[in-house]
């Protein structure tokens, strides 16, 4: 017996020794900030099945159907591998740059490819774009050959016109406004740290103080007791009062604004018989434009077949879907909501969203700072 | 076939059990083992039969030494103090438990009723063993063995949890089919009359074991 | 009797495919932060997400073990002491949470616990505060105490089977003679002298060990926090929040951090509680060796008002979470000139059924899951009985000391939660096979890491009742090593393995932390998962929750389905605990 606990003991210590080495191994600590980073980093090709590997989250446009019809008109098959959201696929994307297992990625937003830029972990797609809308060839990582936008929307504050109404509270016009009493304890954000939505609002709040007070703001926020949750969900459909949550098991109502998209009252809408009490606030930059998009992984080895899925992606019967299958706006020249049921007219396109360099920001800083605000 | 044991130790936890016992059974013979409580007689038999291993000494048996050989392959038969019959199975299956021989189902049904016959339980094939008194199990357990062709056979008190008439009645029986078998047997016990109504010579552990 | 090289090999494949994957990712984590493990422990103080989430995960683990005693007690003795019709069925259905899946409890108390609810209806509003509930949360100044109380009365349902599995056996095989024969002499008068010199040196281990589970299995839960304490976070949450980007090299360091500082408190907390569990459950046993020789079974006489009152009301606690689960899958919000109503219909079935709103509809995600679980149960059984038998042969042998490492061994995975494990596999896959990373099966291996420990757990004291002269009896008919097998140890143990392959099973369809964590293929969704992913999608649509609720009423009636069958099986004096 004794020799069994010397043979487990050094079935463990072996592999713990390996790692009393903190530097790390065989693992390649790859230097971002290097100007030739991507001509010199040539991750594994994996060997390939010829079947199409997408990385995505959830995104609810790619249903059963939806893809077999791709399979049909291609002949290529599809595998997704999933994650929860933008940040997830980053994450998945990281954590194999090395030896990547997947083709295609679909979901990373503008708030997010920096890094995957920076870290050379997509290459040049071959697809045809051109009918995507004009406006998408201007701003952020419009230059980037590597990035196709599919789908898009604004994040801003919604708040619950019930309560602002039922209660005589005036409508926020700052931001500041929600620091006050009347909003105490009544305002949920989703974690900046694990929310896309969230990140992208911390983001807007940086232009919309102008780099000076934003954090002064957040800090505030949390000494008047708002709401702070770790995705979209928990602050949306158990603590929002002004959404779809009312009526469901686990609800709470306590907030009366959070942070979601400002077509989510469209949303409500649409699925309310044109109901909803759900208003989106048009504050100036505080409101943030996410784009999101697809692109090829560095080191796919199924190329033909993510640029055919990409081109399928921004098809007038996929992409014209995307408000009623995603809620999100397509990006298709003349793209818009629906009109049934008030999608449109409850939805509002904010008149100056924040104009942010998203390509030089140190985004994962921010997240810090926003983390020791809100702590 | 003679079974020789010589010079067997036996402690446990330190404690001696065993020393050096010495003992000779021939063929066709039954030797009545008998002892106090505790005095180490079943496990004599355990070291016999393979089931503990002896500290020292010798097993041999038909001039072999089997000390080293598992319980499995010594081919001795044992019967326990309770019959240790599987409630899983009922009789018949039992005892074919006992047929070492490859041969079809008839022909081990052919061989269960024969011996269920020699033990005074024609028809007790399908009975499922919780349903048999403690003299019927047992008689089943004594078939079972002698299925086996033990070259050996060792009784571990078979009939004292059974009461008086049986264990006479049933001791008399075992006793004619016993004599039917050429081969060495150990029958221990703690009751004298039944050693001498069963066995042809009587031996006492106390005088042979040297504690 | 297992031979040397077979415990070693049993013991080193254990070991390599339970612990080698949280070395891995330890060790990964220790590279990635600079921080050794050992130094570990103060971050956790240090940064400012993990802050009051270890108080919080202690106390709610805590709060739910005494309150599963307090429930759970009254009812095993109840159970025990007096005579009720289909004992059987009541002890079944009683002990069933056990093996509920924990997504399909969260949807369950999800409803118990809405407005409108029944606990609504008596005035206890869990969830937005108001009433009694306000007040308390107000007076004591706990924010979101509604929450805590949902969750540990949740984990408290959960296990509650444990104090009853445990107690309930004892209890009902102790003779009553040994209490009449106190109640006659000096120093037993009293109730509480009885207890103190009778009931509690009986009872204690087992109470002590159901309760160290029932923390050990609070302090992991996954599912249900997530659920039903939304705003609050225990280690396991934060593991899981943060676990995706934790192990990558200059890259979210803080996530590292996280998970390495979480994983190491939970593994010294876990580890001395289950330590203390592996203690206790020994001694437990011995305990019902010298009740079991005394007597059997026998009730004391028939059970007054107060007695059924309060069986009843553990059946309807127990039951009401997953009949709620089933009504709320025919039930479907509408909303229409601002009213908010609700109507019956079998849409969420049919939704559910097609897969309309989720890559994999409810049929395609069973049969996924049941392969998983065929395959974990291929794999968990034999290793998990061979860990048992490991352990057995040990304690024959009288290598106690040793038995007892090997047994601690074996609860090593309940040490490790189920997030830890699916991050343990996901860094070790990619360190060495990147290729398997989007291998389907790869689920199964965190599948088999949190199902064996059970299979030993039941297969040990079945091995340790087993009647050792079976045995012997086979060698002396001369049967080998696999006719022994087959013929006698098999057909011996068959209630046990039975048992332990529903478990397996049940716990495999109802797995859900590990395989969250772990890459999950489209193609591949289980049904746990399908759950938590309707559940987790924007519901404006109103067909989304009675969708997941369908999903999680097929993945429950069919654990519950094996787990009928499996008691059937059980012996009436099986006191494994579980």
């Amino acid at each position: 017996m004794r020799k069994i606990l010397i043979v487990c003991s050094i079935v463990l210590a072996g592999t713990l020794s390996g790692c009393l080495n903190p530097s790390g191994g065989d693992d390649i600590i790859f230097d971002p900030t290097a100007p030739d980073r991507c001509e010199s980093f040539t991750p594994a090709i994996r060997s390939s099945n010829d079947t199409l590997r997408i990385l995505t989250y959830d995104i609810y446009t790619l249903s059963d159907a939806v893809v077999s019809e791709f399979t049909n008109q291609s002949g290529y098959q599809v595998e997704f591998i999933r994650t929860d959201d933008a940040g997830g696929i980053l994450d998945q994307m990281m954590l194999t740059k090395d030896a990547p297992q997947v083709d295609l990625m679909i979901g990373l937003d503008n708030s997010y490819v920096g890094i995957a830029l920076k870290n050379c972990l997509l290459q040049s797609h071959q697809a045809n774009t051109s009918s995507i809308d004009a406006s998408f060839e201007q701003g952020n990582f419009a230059g980037e050959d590597s990035l196709v936008p599919f789908d898009h929307g604004y994040v801003c504050i919604n708040y619950d016109n019930q309560y602002v109404d039922g209660e005589n509270v005036s409508i926020p016009t700052s931001l500041e406004n929600f620091t006050e009493e009347v909003w105490k304890g009544k305002v949920a954000f989703p974690s900046a740290v694990t929310s896309s939505p969230g990140r992208a609002f911390m983001l807007a709040t940086t232009d919309y103080f102008e780099g000076d007070s934003e954090w002064d703001w957040w800090a505030a926020m949390k000494a008047n007791e708002a709401i702070f949750t770790s995705g979209w969900t928990e602050a949306y459909s158990v603590h929002y009062s002004g959404g779809y949550g009312q009526g469901y098991p686990g609800y709470i109502g306590d907030a009366h604004a959070t942070v979601s998209y400002c077509h989510s009252p469209g949303v409500e809408a649409y699925f309310g018989s044109n109901w909803t009490t759900s208003v989106a606030l048009d504050l100036p930059r505080a409101s943030f434009h996410q784009i999101e998009y697809t692109g090829i992984v560095n080191g796919a080895a199924n190329v033909d077949a993510a640029n055919a899925f990409i081109e399928y992606l921004i098809s007038e019967e996929v992409n014209r879907n995307m408000p009623t299958n995603n809620y999100m706006y397509g990006v298709l020249q003349g793209a818009d909501l629906p009109e049934t049921d008030g999608y449109r007219f409850h939805s509002l396109v904010p008149d100056e969203p924040a104009n942010l360099n998203l390509a030089e920001l140190d985004i994962e800083a921010l997240v810090s700072q926003w983390l020791d605000s809100t702590s | 076939m003679t079974l020789k044991i010589s010079g067997i130790n036996k402690s446990f936890d330190g404690k001696r059990i065993l020393a050096g016992v010495s003992l000779v059974v021939a063929d066709g013979e039954i030797v009545a083992l008998i002892g106090a409580s505790g005095s180490g007689k079943s496990t004599l038999l355990r070291i016999i039969c393979g089931l503990e291993s002896a500290d020292d000494g010798e097993v041999m048996l038909a001039g072999e030494n089997i000390g080293e050989i598992p319980c499995e392959k010594r081919n001795i038969g044992m019967i326990f103090q309770s019959p240790i019959l599987y409630p899983h199975m009922n009789v018949a299956r039992n005892l074919h438990l006992g047929i070492g021989e490859k041969m079809s189902r008839e022909e081990k049904d052919e061989l269960v009723e024969q011996i269920l016959n020699d033990v005074d339980l024609a028809e007790f094939q399908l009975r499922n063993v919780d349903e048999l008194s403690g003299g019927e199990a047992q008689r089943v357990a004594l078939a079972r063995t002698l299925l086996t062709k033990p070259r050996a056979l060792l009784m571990d008190e078979p009939f004292s949890a059974l009461d008086t008439e049986l264990r006479i009645s049933l001791a008399e029986k075992t006793k004619k089919l016993l004599s039917q078998l050429d081969i060495p047997i150990i029958h221990v016990t703690h009751d004298v009359d039944e050693a001498q109504r069963i066995a042809d010579r009587v031996v006492s552990l106390s005088e042979i074991n040297n504690l | 009797m297992l031979s040397r090289v077979l415990r070693t090999l049993v013991i080193s494949t254990y070991a390599l495919m339970i612990l080698a994957p949280v070395v891995i990712a330890i060790d990964r984590l220790w590279a990635v932060t600079g921080v050794a493990p050992w130094q570990a422990f103060g971050l956790l103080g240090d940064l400012a997400v993990a802050d009051g989430v270890l108080l919080f995960t202690c106390l709610v683990s805590v709060t739910a073990s005494l309150l599963t005693l307090a429930l759970g007690l009254p009812l095993a003795i109840v159970l025990a002491k007096y005579e009720w019709k289909n004992i059987a069925l009541i002890r079944a259905i009683l002990v069933l949470p056990f093996v509920c899946p924990a997504i399909v409890a969260a949807m369950g108390f999800l409803v118990l616990f809405d407005a409108g609810g029944p606990l609504n209806y008596v005035g206890i509003d869990l969830y937005q505060q108001s009433g009694i509930i306000g007040t308390i949360s107000a007076t004591l100044g706990f924010a979101n105490i509604g929450h805590f109380i949902a969750l540990s009365l949740a984990l408290c349902w959960f296990n509650l089977s444990l104090v009853i599995r445990f107690i309930e056996p004892t209890l009902a095989n102790m003779n009553p003679d040994w209490e009449d024969q106190l109640k006659l002499l000096p120093q037993g008068k009293s109730l509480w002298q009885r207890i103190r010199h009778l009931y509690a040196p009986i009872l204690a281990p087992g109470i002590i060990a159901s309760a160290g589970l029932t923390f050990v299995f609070s302090f992991t839960s996954f599912a249900l926090v997530r659920w039903l304490a939304p705003s609050a976070d225990t280690l396991e949450t934060l593991m899981a929040d943060y676990g995706g980007s934790a192990g990558i090299y200059g890259y979210r360091i803080m996530s590292s951090e996280i998970v390495l500082a979480s994983s190491m408190v939970q593994i010294v907390i876990l580890g001395s509680a289950l330590w203390l569990v592996s203690h206790m459950q020994s001694l437990h046993q011995s305990r019902i060796a010298i009740v079991a020789e005394s007597f059997r079974r026998k009730q004391q006489g028939k059970a007054k008002l107060g007695h059924r009152a309060i069986l009843v009301c553990g059946v309807v606690f127990t039951v009401l979470p997953l009949l709620l689960t089933i009504i709320s899958s025919f039930k479907m919000r509408v909303v229409e000139n601002g009213q908010i109503s609700t109507e019956w219909t079998t849409q969420g079935w049919s939704i559910a059924w097609r897969g309309d709103l989720s890559y994999a509809g409810a049929g395609e995600a069973l049969g996924y899951s049941l392969v998983y679980a065929a395959l974990t149960l291929v794999i968990s059984m034999p290793l998990g009985w061979m860990m048992a038998a490991t352990i057995h042969s040990l304690e024959k042998e009288g290598k106690l000391v040793r038995a007892k490492i090997v047994d601690f061994i074996s609860f090593a995975p309940l040490i490790v939660s189920a997030v830890m494990a699916g991050l343990g596999i996901l860094l070790g896959i990619i360190m060495w096979f990147p290729e398997l990373f989007a291998w389907f099966l790869l689920p199964v291996w965190a599948h088999i890491m949190m199902v064996t420990p059970f299979v030993v757990r039941v297969m040990l004291p079945a091995l340790r009742s087993m009647d050792e002269r079976y045995i012997e009896q086979a060698k002396i008919l001369r049967l080998n090593q696999f006719q022994r097998f087959r013929l006698i140890t098999l057909p011996s143990l068959k209630g046990p393995v039975i048992v332990a392959s529903a478990l397996c099973l049940a716990f495999s369809l109802g797995e859900f932390g590990a395989t969250w964590v772990l890459a999950r293929t489209g193609d591949w969704t289980t049904l746990s998962v399908l759950v938590d992913d309707l559940m987790s999608r924007p519901n404006y649509f109103p067909g989304v929750r009675p969708a997941a609720m369908a999903s999680a009423t097929i993945l429950m009636s069919l654990t519950l389905a094996l787990f009928f069958i499996s008691e059937k099986f059980r012996d009436s004096k099986d006191t494994g605990g579980f």
